[in-house]
């Protein structure tokens, strides 16, 4: 029986993954900017944004070209 | 006076003592040779030693600066940990190869002038493909092969280069190369394959994956790194290095998300990873070098802990595909967690070592204002950690229970992804210790607030991403075409055109001469009757019948005439053509020789 056979487990990791999104997020409200490069390093939570854009983004490319460019395994040999 | 000697040679040299030992004596050599390497290290001193004369130029064994020791420091300590985590593997071929492949790699780096240079880049790619050969399966040798056919092409472009050099500039002489003119496109050519730089890139994660458990560990960290040293030294601030590095990050992402063969995720890893060490040195300020430097290093030893977790995974298992693999984190706790310290170093997870070596080469675009660049960087970044730290750690480990009997690796291969995984945190608590060994002073503080603020957002909402597409990833047993189609497939082509076409050409004269030959054969019976029966031929088709004589008996009479002809036009043995061709061009050379002479 592993740890994450327990139903109970999971839905308190799952809460802890959701906390810890809020927590990141709430603190980009608080620290302190030293240096903004590009105008989105001073807009809170964008890279909350772009970290999920991306993760989307990646997925969704990756299935296009995955889609072209598919082949069944033994097609070298 | 000298006190070392160059590090690559204690490697390469005490690698031929190895068949002589056996057992422990064998295992204590093998942990000891990359030992008195780094000892060796601690006494070399800046500046140029081990000049050899050769021909009417110097060679230079040991070009020791800041640039070459950070280099040469993580490749003996890498070779150390790459060695204890195959110290279980009784071939001494392995084992012989894997110095040799290291010994060079750091003869490499301490390589002063470019003949030197390209010997050892040459013994590395010919000793690393014993890494792949050693699997033992027709897919590792074909793989190797292609990876060893890629490596030569490079280098036959490099040493291209390398002479027009010597032409124009009467020099051997390795360092900075200006950019422009064919002998510096020839070089960087040559080392960009050995980068994996797209469209370069496909022997990287074609060979990589069939390349054996303890092989891969290796491979993961002298080639392209190497790489990355030369590029460093030789070609630093070259724009276009700026965006075949950031496409590249991005790329390897792309791919690797693709792949249902975990080392293949990984190999695709590297390629993307290595795109930051490029772009880093395109952009070619202090800190962007710097950068490159670094995550080289760090680079290293994490991507060696994440191959020796694979490898601990398909030795355990006996499996390497995801459609295979599911449910292993009972079996093996230890490895998963060993595991998820190199795949939290890879994604820069800060207290982990990518988080203080990554960064600077993103902070280096974003100090000198290259948007895409930095936008692509960080596209990459969110999807190392979505590839390395997610997708592969959930559909091994966890996911659906395969079912697969397994338990933890010998404890070499522990110890080894323990020494790595620690490594890898020290320089993730204390920078300095890396930094200070960098080539150029470092002003760069990794952990302030809105760093790490940052960088926790992009990751764990990338993982909020994954979780919410978690159904959208399910892997499919198949392959995708890259690069590698053009002379996989290619060579398919290329062959069917020197066995169809081709071979049927080059018959032709030869169909043509044995025409000749039979004719001259036939004619030479009786060359009076012939001619005659040729002249009747011509008359009786001209008039329709010979002069005097109806045409029906004309007409016989030539039937008969070519009838009573001694002899059919024969078909012969091949060996009466090749006299008779024999004959034929003597006759020829005879009279060649009277007219001439």
């Amino acid at each position: 029986m592993g740890y994450l056979d327990d139903p109970v487990n999971i839905k308190a990791l799952k809460y802890l993954f959701y906390a810890s999104l809020v927590i990141a997020v709430l603190a980009d409200f608080l620290i302190h900017r030293e240096k903004t490069g590009f105008f989105w390093d001073a807009i809170p939570g964008f890279s909350a944004l772009f970290g999920l854009i991306s993760c989307i983004l990646l997925i969704a490319v990756s299935k296009a070209v995955g889609y072209k460019l598919m082949k069944r395994e033994d097609y070298y040999d | 006076m000298i006190d070392w000697v160059p590090p690559g040679v204690i490697l390469i040299a005490g690698a031929f003592l190895i068949p002589f030992l056996r057992g422990r004596a064998k295992q204590i050599y093998l942990l000891l040779l990359p030992i008195i390497a780094f000892i060796d290290l601690l006494y070399m001193a800046e500046g140029t030693g081990w000049a050899v004369p050769f021909l009417e130029y110097n060679l230079i064994f040991g070009q020791v600066d800041r640039l070459s020791m950070i280099f040469g420091y993580v490749f003996v300590i890498m070779a150390f940990i790459g060695m204890l985590y195959a110290l279980h593997v009784k071939e001494d071929g392995q084992h012989f190869a894997a110095f040799l492949y290291a010994g060079s790699a750091l003869g490499v780096v301490f390589a002063g002038d470019f003949l030197s240079l390209f010997i050892f880049w040459e013994i590395m790619a010919f000793s690393s493909v014993f890494l792949i050969w050693y699997s033992r399966d027709k897919a590792s040798r074909d793989a190797g092969l292609r990876y060893l056919l890629v490596h030569v092409f490079g280098g036959l472009s490099l040493l291209a280069g390398i002479v027009i050099r010597l032409v124009n500039t009467g020099s051997i002489e390795f360092g900075s190369i200006a950019y422009g003119g064919l002998d510096s496109y020839l070089i960087l050519f040559g080392f960009m394959v050995n980068a994996a730089v797209p469209p370069l890139h496909a022997w990287l994660s074609d060979a990589y994956p069939e390349a054996t458990v303890t092989g891969a560990v290796f491979l993961s960290a002298f080639t392209t790194k190497t790489a990355i040293y030369v590029l460093l030294r030789a070609f630093s601030g070259v724009d276009i290095l700026i965006w075949f590095g950031a496409v590249m990050a991005v790329f390897g992402v792309i791919y690797a998300l693709l792949q249902n063969d975990i080392r293949r995720l990984l190999a695709y890893e590297i390629i993307s990873q290595v795109g930051y060490m490029v772009a880093g040195i395109g952009i070619g300020t202090t800190l962007s070098l710097n950068g490159s430097a670094a995550h080289a290093f760090t680079h290293i030893l994490y991507k060696g802990l994440l191959f020796m977790g694979a490898g601990a995974v398909i030795y355990a298992a006996g499996k390497r595909k995801f459609t295979e693999l599911g449910g292993l984190y009972r079996a093996m706790p230890l490895t998963l967690g060993l595991y998820m310290v190199g795949a939290l170093s890879i994604s820069a997870f800060p207290l982990f070592s990518g988080f203080v070596s990554k960064s600077m080469v993103v902070s280096a675009a974003s100090h000198e204002h290259l948007a895409v660049v930095w936008l692509l960087l960080n596209l990459a970044s969110a999807g190392t950690f979505l590839l390395v730290a997610l997708k592969l750690p959930y559909f091994v480990f966890f996911a659906k229970d395969a079912g697969i009997k397994a338990k933890e690796p010998p404890a070499n291969m522990l110890l080894a992804m323990g020494f790595a995984a620690f490594l890898n945190i020290l320089i993730g608590i204390y920078p300095g210790i890396l930094y200070d060994i960098l080539p150029y002073p470092v002003d760069y503080v990794p952990y302030t607030g809105e760093h790490i603020v940052w960088t926790l957002q992009i990751l764990l909402f990338t993982a909020l991403g994954f979780f919410l597409l978690l159904n959208k990833l399910s892997i499919q047993p198949a392959i995708y075409l890259d690069t590698d189609w053009f002379y996989r497939k290619g060579s398919k082509v290329f062959m069917w055109f020197i066995e169809k076409p081709l071979s049927a050409a080059a018959q032709l004269p030869v169909n043509i001469s044995l025409h000749i030959t039979d004719y001259l054969i036939w004619l030479g019976k009786n060359p009076v009757r012939a001619i005659s029966l040729y002249a009747s031929t011509v008359v009786f088709k001209l008039f329709g019948r010979f002069p005097g004589m109806p045409p029906h008996a004309s007409e016989k009479l030539l039937e008969e005439g070519w009838k009573n002809y001694p002899g059919e036009p024969v078909r012969k043995s091949p060996v009466g053509d090749s006299v008779i061709l024999v004959l034929i061009f003597i006759a020829a050379y005879a009279l060649y020789y009277y007219l001439v002479a």
